[in-house]
């Protein structure tokens, strides 16, 4: 085996290592043991799975656009501040990724729920957001969009090159030196950022249920549908789960793709 | 070695009560369904015995008592979970003490203006239970008899879940039992169900490791169930058979 930088561990570290292992890959193990791998393509093409299947697909894309054309610009100028105003404004942003879903559920209720706030507002204009597509989307991009703000900060922040400035001095607009210069150099940060509030998006539960409601086609997404089908249909939630656990799978290798371009 | 014998001669009253002797000084151990948690307390309260009351969900009672866990009375909020205690000989079901019954529940001041269990529920946000669970199961028998089909927003997986969907003003009406409407306090109103008697939620008390109750047994159920006990369910919405 070779050891890429401080050469070879202690072995004792072996040993905490093999464990935080075995921790967090034997419940997986453990699932896939247990699903009933014969009755999943069939549970797979039911009615309920493909109504949720369709939903969280629907949803996620959505709110996954929507994060990238929000929190690509919210993370280039939190990238430009210093000081004071940087350190509240990158506070206010991790919030929403800390918080418990359910209380984010709670707060978009207090905010855009029918009887509240902005909710009575927007109802009097004809935009009604409680149980539509629309508040599952705004529970997500709520919960999800940090993380891909966060990521794509802190990669151009870390980015201390001076090709923005050489391109300016050669005379290239501000919005020019963004599309041209700095955007694709943090490619490989906005691909893995993106990936990985996609999966939040796709793995949002409380916050959808609080806020949004359960009905089949229209709010009850995968995680939500899983929930309701634990009592009463363990390997339905079962078979929906492996497709959660695939779709996992593919982000994070995504997001371990995004990394290799970026260290190499 | 002094206390051992008295552990001794504890674990022989324990069996002498079990074979249904009275002994003064027994603690006794009730298990009640969340939703009438209270009565229980107020009732261990009124009788002179040392009581200790278990509250959670129907289904989390008889896992524990599955599971090995001493009771000596178990009060389930529906017959499904009281039959797995049955089915496996562990106890004995008396009678159904209480039952309860479905109610719209909308939020104070009634937005939405519903006044009837008729098309106009379904012209507003209605909220339900998810089919697959038992009060959502008993909404659509209700809904069947009273020539309704629903169509609800949202289907949730639990009558609280329902309820607060109501008392945020989320939804215009929801299906709920009497008594968690009634447990909200002002937040939300109620109105009655036609033919909602006939689809009850019903409450068994069943003696955990013996088929009949021994008096002290009796002295709590009859403080539960009767004289004060009686109306103070009667009072949160219980109806006693």
């Amino acid at each position: 085996m070779m050891w890429r930088t401080a050469g070879a561990p202690p072995r004792w570290i072996l040993i905490g290592a093999a464990l935080a292992i075995l921790a967090l890959a034997l419940p997986i193990v453990g699932m896939l043991i247990d699903m009933p791998w014969a009755d999943v393509p069939g549970i797979l093409i039911s009615d309920t799975a493909l109504a949720a299947l369709g939903v969280s697909l629907r949803t996620v894309t959505i709110s996954t656009i929507i994060c990238v054309l929000l929190g690509v610009p919210l993370a280039v100028y939190m990238s430009r501040l210093t000081g004071r105003a940087a350190e509240l404004v990158r506070v206010a942003v991790t919030i929403p990724m800390v918080l418990p879903p359910v209380v984010a559920g709670l707060a978009l209720l207090s905010t855009f729920g029918k009887r509240k706030l902005l909710g009575e507002q927007l109802s009097v204009l004809g935009i009604d957001i409680a149980f539509t597509s629309t508040a599952v989307v705004m529970a997500q991009v709520f919960v999800a969009m940090p993380f891909l703000v966060t990521s794509l900060e802190a990669a151009l922040r870390s980015n201390r090159t001076s090709h923005a400035q050489i391109a300016a001095t050669l005379g290239a607009s501000p919005t020019h030196i963004l599309v041209h210069v700095t955007l694709p150099m943090m490619l490989p940060a906005l691909v893995s950022g993106t990936a990985l509030s996609a999966a939040r998006c796709l793995g949002e539960f409380g916050a959808t249920l609080t806020f949004a409601g359960s009905l089949e086609g229209t709010t009850r997404t995968i995680p939500l549908a899983i929930y309701l089908q634990r009592e009463v249909d363990p390997d339905t939630a079962l078979a929906l789960s492996l497709v959660l656990l695939v779709l996992a799978f593919l982000v994070v290798s995504l997001t371990a793709g995004g990394r290799r371009v970026r260290t190499a | 070695m002094k206390r051992l014998l008295t552990m001794g001669a504890g674990l022989l009253v324990l069996g002498a009560c079990s074979q249904g002797g009275a002994v003064e000084d027994r603690a006794l151990t009730v298990m009640v369904a969340a939703s009438m948690c209270d009565l229980a307390e107020a009732a261990a309260d009124d009788i002179d015995a040392d009581v200790t009351t278990v509250c959670s969900g129907s289904s989390d009672l008889v896992a524990q008592i599955n599971a090995g866990a001493s009771a000596d009375i178990l009060v389930t909020a529906n017959q499904s979970t009281a039959d797995r205690i049955i089915d496996g000989g562990l106890g004995t079901q008396l009678d159904v003490i209480a039952t309860n019954e479905l109610v719209m529940a909308v939020p104070a001041g009634n937005p939405a203006g519903i006044i009837g269990f008729d098309e106009s529920v379904n012209g507003s946000d209605l909220i339900v239970c998810a089919p697959q669970v038992p009060c959502g199961e008993v909404s659509q028998q209700l809904a069947a008899a009273n020539g309704l089909t629903l169509t609800p927003v949202s289907e949730e997986q639990s009558v609280t879940d329902v309820l607060g969907k109501i008392t945020s003003g989320q939804g215009d009406v929801g299906l709920v039992y009497r008594t968690d409407a009634n447990s909200a306090g002002d937040s939300v109103e109620t109105i009655a169900i036609p033919l909602s008697e006939d689809f009850p939620n019903v409450y068994p008390l069943l003696v955990i490791g013996s088929s009949e109750a021994d008096e002290l047994e009796q002295t709590w159920i009859d403080a539960f169930t009767t004289g004060t006990g009686r109306e103070r369910m009667e009072a949160i919405g219980f109806s006693i058979p």
